[in-house]
């Protein structure tokens, strides 16, 4: 994607180059630009692999700061490596601790469902769904949540992760087994 | 508020997305195969990343579409969730009021110490010298 400014067409990767050098020339409020920019795909992230908007607050929060002060240290898309240092907390995270309860309970989105029996119903599947996910391998829910939640391509993702698109596809397939063996009995 | 749809609705098309490869001519052909031999399962798998159509899907394994579509409305609403506002704000904040470290080459990091490296070095040191001096006799 492509952003236009005064007539000229800027890759969103320069536009974040240019922001670093500013960042790194003293403009310490020019950070908060990325922070805008990036924080939404960032934190579905953290918390569709930590169920908690808690958890996912304090790895975006310790993910900017040592984003912010290895700045630097940048080579390549800003984007990519910034997802990788969130990425590698969350999996930091899920090494530390094993999670019995997920939920997105707390989430302080409305609700768009006609019925308060519709809304039950789907407050449930989301609790499942929840609990679900919270029993995969970090490996598959990491696949899971880029494909079905943050809605990457497998290109895209094999780019973001390192790996290739035919063992991306192996490990959707897989949490997708997972996640139907879990959760058809109930909702098949 | 939050921007329930950030993207202004010009996001990737909701799960499942086509391929780009994806050809309504050559679909017919395998809707016709998994109708048949294809594994039920297979077909859902295939619905879910694009590669074959709902209704090819449906006939192979109805049961699964309806669950996955179930699961992929929920997907889909965590899809349009942003971060809180004031989440955004303390992101901020907790950004350090210092410049970030400008970078330096291996040559100009102090040198980490520890016993442990102490020690291993002593041994490189006299293994050397021993070596050095069973090369002389």
């Amino acid at each position: 994607m492509h952003t236009t400014v005064q007539g000229t067409t800027t890759d969103p990767a320069d536009a974040d180059q240019q922001i670093i050098a500013s960042v790194l020339a003293g403009d310490r409020d020019a950070f908060a630009v990325l922070i805008q920019r990036y924080s939404d795909p960032l934190y579905r992230h953290a918390l569709g692999m930590t169920g908690s908007p808690d958890v996912a607050e304090d790895i975006l929060q310790q993910s900017f700061i040592k984003a912010y002060s290895h700045l630097a240290e940048v080579r390549g898309r800003f984007d990519a490596w910034l997802f990788r240092i969130v990425a590698n907390g969350c999996k930091d995270w899920l090494k530390n601790i094993r999670r019995t309860h997920v939920s997105y309970e707390e989430d302080d989105q409305p609700s768009n469902y006609a019925t308060p029996d519709e809304d039950l119903d789907r407050s449930e599947l989301r609790r499942d769904l929840d609990h679900a996910l919270g029993r995969l391998a970090p490996s598959l829910r990491e696949a899971f949540v880029m494909k079905h939640v943050e809605g990457r391509s497998y290109e895209e993702m094999a780019d973001l992760l390192g790996t290739t698109v035919g063992a991306l596809k192996m490990r959707v397939h897989r949490a997708r087994e997972a996640l139907q063996a879990l959760l058809e009995e109930k909702y098949a | 508020m939050d921007n329930l749809n950030p993207d202004g609705g010009r996001g990737r098309a909701r799960s499942p997305e086509p391929s780009p490869n994806h050809h309504p001519e050559s679909l017919a052909d395998r809707e016709v195969a998994l109708n048949g031999d294809g594994h039920p399962a297979l077909a859902v798998q295939q619905w879910l990343d694009g590669e074959v159509s709902e209704a090819a899907a449906r006939r192979a394994n109805g049961r699964d579409v309806e669950l996955w579509s179930r699961i992929t409305e929920e997907t889909e609403r965590r899809r349009r969730m942003v971060t809180p506002s004031p989440v955004v704000e303390r992101l901020m904040a907790a950004i350090p009021a210092t410049r970030p470290a400008a970078p330096q080459s291996w040559w100009q990091r102090p040198a980490p110490f520890n016993t442990a490296l102490a020690v291993v070095g002593g041994t490189v040191l006299l293994a050397a010298g021993a070596a050095l001096g069973l090369m002389l006799r």
